[in-house]
């Protein structure tokens, strides 16, 4: 028998070799030293092949090429955001419900010095009811805003508080009610009501807010009837009219001038004064114009040519009393030298008188609805206020 | 378990021979040996290589020679390196 090839001697140790062949290798191996070493031979290439593919995937981690993982965000980074968002939200709360506790108590205190401001003895009886109901929202108006009481407190307390105020406005309505009508005290009126140089009310609404049983659902009828650019009258105005009483004041020298409002007007400088509780004059200041100087932001602005020369700046003043209130008002009049609006003839009849100011220069117009005579004694007024501040500003 | 940092680097070594000795086979000695120790028997792989049963034996004889060799010679030229780095 010849020797076996190397390809036989591989079937052979790999057993694909038929049974008959197999035997017959096997005796010829036994017997042929040749056959055997190469046999021995093939033995050694069969486990060295297979231990250097075994080693093909023996290949340790981190040796071989891997996709490169996700960038992620740090987890401490996540944490940190966590912390920092959960500790705004907390401060962000707290500050929010430490601001509405001081508003709440803020409209608190203005509820008890309302009342207490309600109960001063009065002097006057007006008698009329509509007055003293009108006039019990005495107004916190220069810490709440613009806004009659009732509405003050409305806004300010907030949807959980709106109930408690409500109560609060009821209950001091009804102490008021019970007792003598309230006059509003000349220290009402350093708080500054709202500006209102070109609000024209008619007379018919006016007659509806002073029958209103309350001052803060007058301003509400007043409020949006068409006049959102000018603020609703003060109720305590309001309840002057009708009562009368605030005549007294009216007739007081040297006027007594409290300036309101400084409406905004194109080419003039523009002072609202209350000379008396209701009583309104506005003084209008023309002011050169340097057109080179002039922007014009808006095209609601007045004519240039009428404002530069100010022969017509005079702007009608807050809303006015209606017929009404006017002869209430001028019946109640009893202070000597003071002529009432009915004595003259004249009703509602602005009047305008014209100075120039001897130290600016400036064409000073006065414009209110009452004789001409109080016009000069409130321009007399004005002067004296117009110098004392021209002597402030110089030392 | 974490390996010794040589053996690590040893077995990579061992992983990179063993693939540039394969990589030096003959395709079809190449196909043969895998197929032979992915456990096919030589019906397959004569089939799949479209071989005679017959030569499937020298096939696989063959490729396993070559593929000792060559896996040896580059051992060795490992070894000569290393000895030359360290001298």
């Amino acid at each position: 028998m010849q020797h076996l090839d190397e390809g036989t001697i591989h079937s052979w140790l790999d057993g694909a070799l038929s049974a008959d062949e197999a035997t017959r290798v096997e005796a010829h191996v036994k017997e042929c030293p040749q056959c055997a070493a190469a046999v021995a031979e093939a033995r050694g290439f069969i486990a060295g092949a297979s231990r250097i593919l075994t080693a093909l995937d023996n290949a340790p981690r981190g040796v071989m090429p891997m996709a490169a993982p996700k960038k992620r965000f740090d987890p401490i980074v996540w944490r940190v955001a966590a912390t920092l968002l959960v500790v705004a939200t907390g401060t962000l709360v707290v500050f929010r419900n430490a601001g509405r506790e001081a508003q709440i108590a803020t409209t608190g205190a203005d509820t008890a010095s309302s009342s207490v401001k309600v109960v001063t003895p009065m002097t006057q009886d007006g008698g009329d009811q509509t007055a003293r109901t009108t006039a019990k929202p005495t107004s916190p108006i220069g810490q709440q805003g613009n806004f009659p009481r009732g509405t003050a407190i409305g806004r300010s307390a907030g949807s959980t508080e709106k109930g408690a105020a409500k109560k609060r406005a009821t209950d001091a309505l009804a102490a008021t009610e019970q007792r003598s009508p309230p006059l509003p005290p000349q220290s009402n009126y350093s708080a500054k009501p709202p500006a209102a140089p070109q609000t024209n009310i008619p007379l018919k609404e006016n007659g509806a807010i002073a029958g209103e049983a309350s001052g803060a659902v007058a301003a509400k009828i007043s409020a949006p009837s068409g006049y959102a650019q000018a603020a609703p009258p003060s109720p305590q105005l309001l309840a002057a009219r009708g009562r009368g009483a605030a005549a007294s004041d009216a007739a007081r020298e040297p006027e007594l001038l409290r300036e309101v409002g400084h409406p905004r007007q194109f080419g003039a400088k523009v002072t609202l004064y209350e000379v008396s509780p209701g009583d309104t004059v506005t003084l209008t200041e023309a002011i050169p114009l340097d057109l080179t100087e002039v922007v014009v932001t808006s095209a609601t602005t007045a004519p240039m040519t009428a404002q530069a020369t100010g022969k017509t700046a005079a702007i009608p003043s807050k809303t006015r009393a209606d017929a009404a209130a006017i002869t209430s008002m001028a019946d109640s009049q009893h202070v000597a030298g003071v002529p009432s609006p009915s004595q003259l003839g004249i009703v509602n009849a602005p009047h305008t008188i014209t100075w120039t100011d001897p130290a600016t220069g400036h064409t000073l117009a006065l414009t209110g609805r009452m004789p001409e005579a109080r016009l000069q004694q409130i321009k007399i007024s004005i002067e004296r206020e117009r110098a004392a501040a021209a002597a402030k500003k110089k030392p | 378990m974490v390996e010794p940092e040589e053996t690590t680097i040893e077995r990579a070594q061992e992983a990179a021979m063993a693939r540039k000795a394969v990589d030096a086979l003959a395709e079809r000695d190449r196909l043969a040996l895998l197929m032979r120790e992915e456990g096919l028997d030589y019906n397959e792989i004569a089939e799949a290589l479209e071989l005679s049963p017959g030569s499937v034996g020298t096939t696989l004889s063959r490729a396993r020679r070559r593929l000792v060799e060559s896996y040896e010679a580059l051992q060795k030229s490992r070894e000569e390196r290393e000895k030359n780095a360290a001298s």
